[in-house]
């Protein structure tokens, strides 16, 4: 039996209304976590390439709040987070928490608002209860269905980040506004003490027809700017420029300070940025050149940085490695199986996903990381996610020959070697070049 | 020959703003008669809307009601009462989605019509007459003609300005046989509720926004919640607007329950809340629900939300709303559109008292009839509804 209810004053309401549209950009519904001081928001969005998250206090954020949960089955008492969980279509949300601040009619404006949430297993109802105390007495209320799930979580480590800075949300909004509304991606680097941020867009053509037309436009910032600045030189890691969107207008509107931290490309980067009750984090995943030697030798101690919180067995992924690897295989298939996908452990499971099949241009696979896939422990969310890889990897084929990104971009990438006839895994592990990690090498059970 | 009806407005934007209230289907049944012009539109016999369009909303309203050969001693319109003298007024159909297209031409580039349209009445009222760069200056020049030349022939509407003529001839067509209003049993009524459109208009919206199939319609004079709104069937939840007692103002309404019969002529809808009973939501001015002793204390109607939404643009052109609802049901909604100024043009205007002061000459009512959903109806009209 779980039962949760907080409320909110007016302007607590406007900043949850802000989190929510925020929350609508990268993804359809969120997350609701509740736990003894604190009421977590998140979303993943569908490719889980960019996760949010919003922590609002119980004691700062709220007027009241309160969580009880009473759990009769002892196993279920072993669990040492005690929190409920559910998700609720944003649409839905929005709809209720819609921005107030316009009413015209000032006399019937909210003047609290009380959300209840009351779980029984006898029950099946579902619903989170919310009322709208407006003046001249009128009582706005709605139920919402919601439904029960287990949340999922990107984590970062904040201490293994080797980059950081900080800077007021303004400055970042400026070079914003640079950008043509059709760059897709972002780029950041540290030129010369200034950090350059350049838009682009890859292009995509299809037959003779341009899709999409590459271009690059570049603003770059002096270090005074920054509140804070620590990063290497030369460092390029890129990300999606309409999630940096999302996130630098949203923290625009509570003029927070945005602290980035990241380590290379195709490792997370997180933006951050908090006030007074509500703490902000976006972790993303970022693609780029990612320097092989680095790579090696960073890959292994850097894996621990994104791991999943909750961790439920891992169930061993095992897809049969039927695949002819000769040169026709359709690239899609190749994409797709190109996650690395480790045992938890990092022993005996065989890694039967990798595939060194078609001379894959490595370019294509830039964008394709998950946020969750170079963590070890992090397999149980692979299989049911072929489709979306799957879709985005067409996207990205399109670019197949374009590499503008050259090669070797990510540390997991099995790399272009094109063996033919392979058909066990033994003959797979040959293919892996030196960017490939250890952990992984481990994974195919050949080293261990 | 003098034609059957002829009118002239300066202010076409009146009759466009009270036309447009109406206009959820495109033919409109007019009815001339001594008095004003009678819109009356309706859809699949559910739902009705009626906009009656005053005499006084023109400067100059001629009527010559055609005469029947057989009846000779035809009184003089307005003078006579009885019922069959209103059936031989002229009555026909026409393309009311024509005829806005008509009268918009002059709002084109008149931003004030659209704001005044959208903004709150009340508001506009001081509004348009304090700048000059709006409405009544530059509405100087135009004029609007309706014209009826006879029995059959097409209404012609004729927009003036500063010279350029506009003539618009609308096809009339005759009336479909057994054409009826929906029947509102006046002497059955046991709900009346009257507020200030504005928060129906609100809360109407607010339900709007989760999407629902049924709006159901709650009133209780003894019991908790005293009036409530609500919506069901939606995709994703139920909502619910309530109004209830302001327990800020609980105290100043210490005194007597003889404010429920306060009228609309009354102004100052703060005093009135003031003034209030205890058991009455603190929006309304009337608050009466007597459900007859076989329905026990609470008075619930289901009626299609899809309907109730195409009252939704005069909500919001709207003062005040009178909901009211009789033994069977049926949902009449009677809102008082207050028209800024000008209305009837010329010196009468000035004379009148300062904008704000109610049920002037520039008062129009438009109403809707609503037909309920029956019980049972209801659940099925969800269930088909979510299904889809």
């Amino acid at each position: 039996m779980t039962s949760l209810s907080f409320s909110l004053a007016p302007d607590a309401l406007v900043k949850l209304h802000n989190t929510l549209i925020c929350l609508s950009k990268f993804s359809d519904s969120v997350t609701i976590e509740a736990e003894q001081n604190l009421l977590r928001l998140s979303t993943l969005n569908s490719t889980r390439t960019a996760y949010s998250a919003f922590g609002l206090e119980a004691d700062k954020f709220f007027q009241s709040y309160a969580f009880s949960r009473r759990i009769e089955d002892e196993t279920a008492r072993a669990d040492p987070l005690d929190r409920f969980c559910c998700q609720i279509y944003l649409k839905a949300l929005l709809s209720v928490f819609k921005g107030r601040a316009n009413e015209k009619d000032k006399d019937t404006a909210v003047e609290l608002c009380e959300v209840e949430l009351y779980e029984d297993e006898e029950q099946t109802a579902c619903r989170l209860a919310v009322r709208m105390i407006c003046g001249l007495g009128v009582i706005k209320s709605y139920k919402l269905t919601y439904e029960p799930i287990s949340a999922q979580h990107a984590v970062f480590d904040r201490s293994r980040a080797t980059n950081q800075w900080a800077i007021e949300p303004k400055f970042l909004k400026e070079i914003i506004d640079h950008f043509s509304l059709s760059a897709e991606q972002l780029d950041i680097s540290v030129d010369a003490g200034k950090a350059v941020f350049t838009s682009f867009t890859t292009k995509i053509t299809d037959g003779k027809e341009v899709l999409k037309q590459p271009v690059h436009t570049s603003v770059a910032i002096a270090k005074q700017d920054f509140d804070e600045f620590l990063a290497e030189e030369n460092l390029h890691v890129a990300i999606n420029l309409k999630d940096f969107k999302s996130v630098v207008s949203h923290a625009d509107s509570l003029d927070a300070t945005i602290t980035a931290r990241y380590t290379r490309p195709c490792r997370p980067l997180q933006l951050a940025y908090e006030i007074e009750g509500l703490r902000c984090e976006f972790t993303l995943m970022t693609r780029g050149e990612a320097d092989g030697e680095q790579t090696s030798s960073s890959s292994r101690s850097n894996a621990p940085q994104l791991s999943a919180r909750q961790t439920p067995v891992p169930i061993p992924v095992r897809q049969v490695h039927s695949k002819n690897t000769n040169d026709n295989a359709p690239p899609v298939r190749t994409q797709a199986s190109s996650r690395s996908i480790r045992p938890l452990t990092g022993n005996s499971t065989l890694n039967t996903q990798r595939s060194s099949s078609a001379p894959k241009p490595p370019a294509a696979s830039v964008d394709l990381d998950s946020l969750f896939v170079p963590v070890d422990d992090d397999r149980q969310w692979d299989e049911p996610n072929y489709e979306a890889q799957d879709e985005d990897v067409l996207g990205w084929d399109a670019t197949g020959d374009q590499e503008p990104l050259g090669r070797g971009l990510r540390d997991t990438e099995p790399a272009s070697a094109s063996h033919q006839n392979q058909t066990e895994p033994s003959q797979e592990g040959m293919g892996i070049p030196p960017t490939q990690r250890m952990s992984q090498v481990r994974g195919l059970g050949l080293f261990d | 020959m003098e034609p059957i009806f002829s009118a002239v407005s300066s202010n076409v934007h009146h009759l466009y703003t009270l036309l447009q209230c109406i206009g959820f289907s495109h033919r409109a049944t007019v009815q001339i008669t001594p008095d004003g012009i009678r819109f009356s539109v309706e859809e699949a016999r559910v739902i009705q809307g009626l906009a009656f369009l005053d005499k006084a909303l023109f400067s100059n309203y001629t009527f010559n009601p055609p005469n029947k050969e057989d009846d000779t001693s035809q009184q003089l319109p307005g003078e006579s009462d009885d019922s069959p003298e209103s059936e031989l007024y002229p009555c026909f159909v026409i393309s009311l989605s024509a005829l806005l297209e008509t009268l918009k031409i002059f709002s084109i580039n008149d931003s004030s019509a659209v704001n005044s349209s959208r903004s709150a009445p009340m508001q506009t009222s001081n509004h348009s007459s304090s700048n000059a760069f709006t409405a009544p200056s530059l509405l100087l020049d135009h004029s609007c003609t309706l014209q009826y030349l006879q029995t059959g022939s097409s209404l012609s509407v004729t927009l003036n300005e500063a010279g350029v003529k506009t003539t618009c001839d609308l096809t009339t067509y005759e009336p479909e046989e057994g054409e009826i209003d929906i029947p509102l049993q006046r002497n059955a009524i046991i709900m009346k509720i009257i507020m200030r459109s504005a928060w129906l208009h609100n809360a109407i919206t607010e339900l709007d926004a989760t999407n629902p199939t049924a709006l159901k319609i709650s009133a209780s004079a003894t019991h908790k919640p005293f009036f409530a709104l609500s919506g069901t069937g939606g995709p994703f939840s139920e909502s619910t607007v309530e109004f209830s007692v302001d327990q800020q103002h609980k105290q100043s309404a210490s005194s007597t329950a003889e404010t429920h019969h306060k009228v609309l002529a009354e102004d100052g809808s703060s005093r009135a809340r003031a003034k209030r009973s205890k058991l009455a939501p603190t929006v309304t001015e009337t608050f009466l629900v007597s459900p007859p002793s076989s329905r026990g204390p609470r008075i619930i109607e289901h009626y299609r939300f899809a309907l109730i939404r195409k009252a939704m643009r005069a909500m919001a052109v709207a003062n005040k709303v009178s909901i009211r609802g009789d033994r069977q049901g049926v949902l009449s909604l009677q809102f008082m559109i207050e028209l800024d100024g000008s209305s009837a043009g010329g010196a009468s205007i000035r004379s009148r008292p300062p904008a704000g002061q109610p049920l002037g000459d520039n008062v129009s009512f438009v109403d809707f009839r609503f037909v309920p959903l029956i019980e049972g109806e209801a659940e099925e009209g969800l269930e088909e509804d979510t299904g889809r």
